[in-house]
């Protein structure tokens, strides 16, 4: 009887309106040196990484919140913006590995970031949501003769019994951004086309 | 006794839930396809049958005005449904749709005949379906300053006899296929405050690209989206508040679109 009450409250209070739009703060990535840090410290430029966007789609927008039968209860949109975040985590790092970091233009070593998806969704089920994102970032760096390019997957995930809030979405994408960023600190391809030895 | 009063409050509860579910879905609209889906169709054509207009319809006056949008928005819908089922791995070609007559946009044909005016186009070759599978017909529908679905029906209803001979030129004036840019005023506007919404309705239909045939229909679809910075004037638009209220508008046509992909079942679990 409770656990049936609490599911039509949890039900009533996931009634929003369509027009209704969730806006969630994300947390700045603390950046954290890698295997970037092995190679000598020098300048790498980072161009602003594009927007992935599509028609229609509001700038931030991640996706949707839903209840029982996909029924979509009104955006997500995330500040900053899913290129945003994942271009200052990867600055965040670069720095925490000693490099000087310029935005964009020519340098010595040039990294360029592509978001491939950031895609949320809160699957329901009638005693849980599990909010989950899919994110994909590309990186491709280029230093002298050296080059590297390569792709990043994360899964994210968390489950709750309330309507899901601000909250738990901050944080299952600052999951995701965390993840992607280790993984590319972490990279050894990218960290030799650096000159890490 | 106790059981009796087990079984006698479990349909009470079903009720509530079910009445808290439908007092969702009323509201809600249903989401893109997730990430993995994969398509149902190979290849499939899309004919957007939408005006490129933009109606002004403040909410609390009987005013309204229509205007180009200039937003090239029949094409934008094929390729919002390109990016919403090309991941999926459907490709999506996108028809050149004129703008039937009235009675042809309104008669029960409408579906084949754009499927015929579809099939007529291309190369002598092959033709614009020659390969297709499927092909996907969207309609604007017009709708109410309120988003209300276009009912002459319910307008003769709720006019009664007297409303009758107003309800035609009423039709005209406030059900319009455009984009509806709803904007409070008056008491609505102290109540639901001054930010405008913009609208647009659809019906979808799926079609058998070789026979005409239907193979699936959703109707009264729904997008809306809120600008989140009014305009001076509820009835006036500036080139500058036109350009800035374009995003929401197609991200409304996105709703709408996204609603027909998922009823319509144009792709599937992985």
């Amino acid at each position: 009887m409770r656990a049936t009450m609490w599911g039509i409250l949890a039900l009533l209070a996931g009634c929003a309106g369509p027009g209704t739009e969730l806006q969630v703060p994300i947390p700045p990535h603390q950046g954290v040196a890698g295997a970037f840090a092995g190679a000598p410290p020098g300048v790498v430029s980072v161009a602003a990484f594009p927007e992935a966007g599509g028609t229609g789609v509001l700038p931030g927008a991640i996706g949707e919140r839903s209840t029982i039968g996909d029924i979509s209860m009104g955006q997500v949109r995330i500040a900053p913006s899913p290129a945003r975040l994942l271009q200052d985590a990867v600055v965040a790092d670069l720095i925490a590995s000693g490099w000087n970091v310029l935005p964009g233009g020519p340098a010595p070593v040039e990294l360029a970031g592509t978001v491939g998806r950031f895609a949320l969704r809160t699957d329901a089920t009638a005693l849980y949501w599990d909010v989950t994102l899919d994110a994909g970032l590309g990186v491709r760096l280029v230093a002298g003769g050296r080059q590297a390019a390569r792709d990043f997957a994360a899964h994210c995930q968390e489950r709750t019994y309330v309507w899901p809030g601000s909250e738990i979405i901050a944080r299952v994408v600052a999951q995701c951004v965390d993840e992607l960023a280790r993984d590319v600190r972490q990279d050894a391809a990218l960290a030799q086309a650096l000159g890490t030895p | 006794m106790r059981r009796w009063h087990r079984r006698s409050a479990r349909p009470e509860r079903l009720a509530a839930l079910a009445l808290a579910l439908a007092g969702c879905a009323n509201l809600g609209t249903r989401g893109e396809p997730p990430a993995g889906s994969v398509g149902v169709y190979q290849r499939l054509a899309v004919v957007a049958l939408l005006t490129d207009d933009l109606r002004l319809a403040p909410v609390g006056t009987s005013d309204g005005k229509t205007l180009q949008a200039g937003w090239d928005t029949p094409r934008l819908a094929g390729v919002i449904v390109q990016e919403m089922l090309g991941p999926a791995g459907t490709e999506v070609a996108i028809l050149p749709a004129p703008m039937p007559d009235a009675a042809t946009l309104e008669g029960p044909g409408w579906p084949q005949a754009a499927w015929q005016q579809a099939r007529g186009t291309g190369t002598p070759a092959g033709g614009a379906l020659a390969g297709t599978q499927a092909v996907l017909v969207l309609r604007e529908r017009a709708i109410s300053r309120m988003g209300m679905e276009y009912s002459p029906a319910a307008n003769f209803l709720f006019g009664g006899v007297i409303g009758l001979a107003a309800g035609a030129a009423r039709q005209d004036e406030e059900f319009r296929r455009a984009f509806v840019v709803r904007q409070n005023t008056g008491l609505d506007e102290a109540i639901g405050g001054k930010d405008p919404t913009c609208l647009v309705g659809l019906d979808a239909r799926v079609l058998d690209a070789t026979t005409g045939s239907p193979l699936g229909a959703a109707d009264g679809l729904l997008g809306q989206q809120q600008r989140p910075e009014a305009l001076a004037s509820p009835l006036e638009i500036t080139d500058a508040e036109r350009e800035a209220t374009r995003p929401y508008c197609l991200a409304a046509l996105r709703r709408a679109i996204a609603e027909a992909v998922s009823t319509l079942r144009l792709t599937r679990a992985p």
